[in-house]
């Protein structure tokens, strides 16, 4: 019995001295942890309404049966209103895709970011690749190059994501990538995360505007 | 030969063992689950070697140290009832570590956090860190069982840059992000995929029993 009663407090000291380590590394990281994620949202944001200057607090349209729609307003430098950044959020082939688009007062596209994806790699996971013309080879040069920069070009635009920008919701309508026209050209092997990405996006561009309408602001 | 030179070769082979003749993954073949799954890409390869490998080192640290301060504070009779508890403990202590590395990865290298951040809770139930703690750590001294974590973690960050380099080049044609071949090359598809892990990780075990087998097979380096 007294055994017992001090392995539990062995094991109720080693616990309270982790507890203690892990409150002082908690309070030592949540204030660079705050930053980076804050950091993270204002620069997507700034992705997909490339002409503001500033954005509101994230805001709340109130939908049909309850529900409501985040988004956030933007302005330029002189404080008028170029733009709405809206959340979009869909089951995708085995992630949550959660989405950021930017659109004008009319419902246009100004520009698409997918925030969030855990989508099989080389198939869905590509809605995230960057067209890079850069090879490894152009790489290692120019590192072992001499007087060569070696910063390689900016990083790009994603361009399945690139694709959104100026299009109305109508024309959001998903292609074949083999397919010409307008529209979006699916990943190839990816048609489940292409189409909920494409109608994630115009379902919330459609709700927005009819919130906006009804409710006269 | 003197005692001190003994030492240090058994010091040098605690470190080394873990690269070769006792390669946490494709000899011990353990810490299976964030291997297949994280070695698509050289880039993860390299943040989940580096993070599992900080939590080893700590946690080899922290329980070597533990032990050896039960053995000299506590009865013998007390010491072989502590013994009962000491996987609940080492537990706590990975467990702390773990979350250590999450928010210091979250707070200072928020994009790696983003690629990674699904899978540093993983490293919890890596094997090869309770591995360590009971069959190395518990019973040996606070240096012995630190070159033993550097040993593994190098082992273990080695061992999935072999396996996402080959997955990467051949799945994706990329090499750390940049293509490596030109824009003809139509990737195989099949080892990022899943069958792909374990594919390259059967091929990669064959080879190490190979050499293992040619070096005479005693497990020594």
């Amino acid at each position: 019995m007294g055994d017992i009663a001090k392995l539990c407090l062995i094991l109720t000291v080693v616990c309270v001295l982790n507890g203690l380590a892990l409150g002082y590394v908690y309070d030592a990281t949540r204030a660079a942890i705050d930053r980076s994620a804050a950091g993270r949202l204002a620069s997507s944001l700034a992705l997909v309404v490339p002409g503001a200057k500033s954005f509101s607090e994230k805001k709340q349209a109130s939908l049909a049966g309850g529900r409501s729609l985040d988004y956030y307003e933007g302005f330029d430098a002189e404080g008028k209103a170029v733009g709405y950044a809206l959340s979009a959020e869909r089951q995708g082939y085995q992630s949550l895709l959660r989405m950021l688009v930017g659109i004008d007062g009319a419902g246009v596209i100004l520009g698409m970011r997918v925030l969030e994806q855990a989508e099989t790699p080389g198939l869905g996971a590509r809605v995230d690749e960057v067209e890079t013309r850069e090879t490894l080879w152009g790489r290692l040069a120019a590192l072992l190059g001499a007087g060569r920069a070696a910063g390689g070009e900016a990083p790009g635009e994603p361009w399945f994501q690139a694709q959104y920008r100026g299009l109305a919701p109508s024309e959001l309508k998903l292609l074949a990538s083999a397919e010409t026209g307008g529209g979006i050209h699916a990943v190839t092997g990816a048609t489940v995360t292409s189409r909920a990405i494409t109608d994630a996006v115009r379902e919330s561009i459609e709700l927005f505007l009819a919130a906006k309408k009804d409710g006269g602001r | 030969m003197n005692a001190t030179k003994r030492k240090q070769d058994g010091l040098w082979n605690e470190f080394a063992k873990g690269l070769f003749a006792q390669n946490p993954i494709f000899v011990i073949v353990l810490g299976l689950c964030p291997t297949l799954a994280v070695s698509v890409s050289i880039e993860n390869a390299i943040g989940m070697g580096a993070a599992a490998s900080f939590v080893l080192l700590a946690s080899n640290i922290v329980i070597a140290a533990l032990m050896a301060l039960f053995g000299k504070i506590l009865s013998p009779g007390m010491l072989a009832q502590v013994k009962k508890i000491r996987i609940p403990i080492y537990i706590v202590i990975i467990a702390s570590f773990v979350t250590i590395v999450d928010l210091l990865m979250n707070g200072f290298a928020p994009a790696l956090y983003a690629k990674l951040g699904l899978y540093v809770p993983l490293i919890v139930v890596n094997c090869i860190i309770l591995g360590r703690a009971e069959a190395f750590a518990a019973s040996n001294g606070v240096v012995a069982s630190a070159l033993d974590a550097l040993g593994m973690g190098l082992g273990f960050t080695l061992s999935m840059l072999l396996l996402s380099t080959v997955r990467e080049v051949i799945g994706a044609g990329k090499f750390y992000g940049y293509p490596v071949f030109g824009p003809g090359y139509s990737p195989m598809l099949i080892l990022t995929l899943a069958p792909g892990a374990l594919l390259t990780f059967g091929l990669f075990m064959g080879l190490f029993r190979h050499l293992k087998n040619m070096r005479g097979g005693n497990g020594s380096l």
